[in-house]
């Protein structure tokens, strides 16, 4: 399927240049100037590209001539009406082109499942005098932010991000805690084994100044997307006081 | 008949478009969008600095700088930062002014087709094209590039219209234009097309007042842009760009077609 994803997308990379030219010669025949904008619009872009990657001065990322390269799509549409092609042909490419594209769907959101386990736990933080949130993140600076964003910092919550990662290098920031919290709302995955391990460390550390006092289950449908068969986490919520 | 079709075909598309857009509307943000919201807490934390210290330096107004004057201009920051007081922290909300510029896109491709094939197969055609991963793909999230998409067809299609009028006085024209340059650098590239293509139209009202504004926008966006690619300005974020070989520009017409690359 992905080889033939790439040859059509090979295809259409030819047909819209092709297009692009024609429509630029039929522009200048023509004295059109529709026909001469899109396709500079088109082909300028294109060369910019081609031609800076190749004395390496790049003018910005490829991804960010996406946008202006769409534009294929109307150039193939406008030259199909210049060359009077049939409505049938004409029809027939948009449809090859959409349902190249409609196959992919479900794997355009690859880190929607990550995103929402981080925003589920949000929604389970505790605000209060003396109590600190603790949650765990998989280690990446992104869903750090993201993590710092639903763990509520902004809105005064007090929340310790943990990176679950396997060197443990965040375990230290669990002994300071009893200097100055008196409660501890710790949320982590009860089915995710990395979790589970990292959790498991600690409460274990906590166990020296803190005793385990609440536990709360809460469900959380972490789904890649909304039509895929829903996903079922338990979001543990681990409340722990100060040893007095 | 004709009328039935062209109606039932836009009543598909209705459904489909949104069947296929609103499961994702309201998903969590990513890491670009939520710096776009006023929420994006201040200082960053030394934890993340350690990861990539490069894009992490300096206070968060010059990462600010670094993100959205070197790499694009601060159009869409500015707009986001502005919404998000309104919208809070709703995600489905914060997404909605995309949401609607795309369907508002999709009218106008709808309209743009119609002059030439009729509106039975306009509507076909539409149908089809606003079921590309385009429209709901990398374009469904909160960036600068997502939001220059809708906004470059809109650019074209009022064009067509101003050209149709033989009229360039055509505010929505203006207004999407100057949008466009301030939200992705390489929108100059559409307008100074449409610059070259305005000589071609003599004799058409407004078309020297229209020249010559957007030849000067043009020239002082372009100019920035090829100033902050150069070696000149110390951009660490431009050090990505030069990693890419000849196949990038498939990756591009991937990421057209397909929706990822």
């Amino acid at each position: 399927m992905s080889e033939l994803q790439d040859l059509f997308v090979f295809m259409f990379a030819c047909l819209s240049i092709v297009a692009s030219i024609y429509e630029l010669y039929f522009g200048l025949k023509e004295r059109k100037a529709f026909s001469i904008t899109i396709s500079l619009a088109y082909l300028i872009p294109l060369l910019a590209l081609s031609i800076t990657s190749a004395v390496n001065f790049r003018l910005g990322h490829w991804s960010h001539y996406a946008p202006l390269l769409s534009l294929g799509l109307i150039i193939i549409f406008q030259a199909s009406i210049d060359l009077k092609i049939a409505k049938q042909f004409r029809l027939l490419v948009f449809l090859l082109i959409t349902l190249a594209g409609f196959f992919n769907y479900f794997t355009l959101f690859p880190y929607n499942k990550e995103y929402k386990i981080i925003a589920e736990k949000g929604e389970y933080l505790k605000i209060e005098e003396g109590l600190i949130n603790i949650i765990l993140i998989p280690t990446h600076p992104f869903y750090k932010e993201l993590a710092l964003y639903y763990g509520k910092v902004h809105k005064g919550y007090k929340t310790l991000i943990l990176d679950i990662s396997e060197d443990n290098r965040e375990l230290g920031k669990v002994f300071e805690l009893h200097k100055e919290q008196s409660v501890v709302n710790f949320l982590f995955l009860e089915n995710n084994p990395a979790e589970k391990e990292m959790s498991k460390k600690v409460i274990d550390l906590l166990s020296k100044h803190f005793i385990v006092k609440k536990e709360e289950f809460h469900e959380a449908i972490v789904d890649d997307h909304y039509y895929l068969r829903p996903q079922r986490e338990v979001i543990k919520s681990v409340i722990l006081y100060k040893i007095k | 008949m004709q009328l039935r079709d062209h109606k039932v075909n836009l009543l598909i598309l209705t459904i489909l478009f949104l069947m296929l857009y609103l499961p994702i509307i309201g998903r969590p943000f990513t890491f670009e969008e939520l710096r776009l919201t006023s929420f994006f807490h201040t200082p960053p934390i030394a934890e993340i600095t350690s990861f990539t210290p490069e894009l992490q330096q300096g206070s968060r107004l010059s990462q600010y700088w670094r993100d959205y004057v070197e790499i694009y201009p601060p159009g869409v920051l500015i707009f986001y930062r502005a919404w998000s007081f309104i919208s809070l922290e709703n995600e489905t909300f914060m997404r909605l002014p995309l949401f609607l510029l795309i369907i508002w896109s999709l009218v106008k491709l709808f309209q743009f087709m119609s002059l030439s094939v009729g509106k039975s197969e306009s509507s076909l055609l539409t149908l089809l094209i606003g079921l590309s991963p385009l429209w709901y793909g990398y374009s469904g999230h909160l960036t600068p590039e997502a939001f220059a998409f809708p906004l470059f067809f809109l650019s074209i299609f009022y064009y067509h219209e101003a050209i149709q009028r033989k009229n360039f006085s055509s505010l929505s024209l203006w207004i999407v234009n100057t949008l466009g340059l301030f939200t992705l650098y390489h929108f100059s590239f559409l307008v100074l097309a449409q610059i070259i293509g305005s000589f071609f139209c003599k004799k058409y009202d407004s078309q020297k007042t229209f020249a010559g504004l957007f030849i000067l926008l043009v020239t002082t966006v372009l100019s920035t842009f090829v100033l902050i690619a150069s070696d000149k300005v110390k951009n660490p974020l431009v050090f990505y760009w030069p990693e890419i070989d000849g196949s990038e520009v498939i990756k591009l017409f991937k990421l057209m077609i397909l929706g990822s690359s």
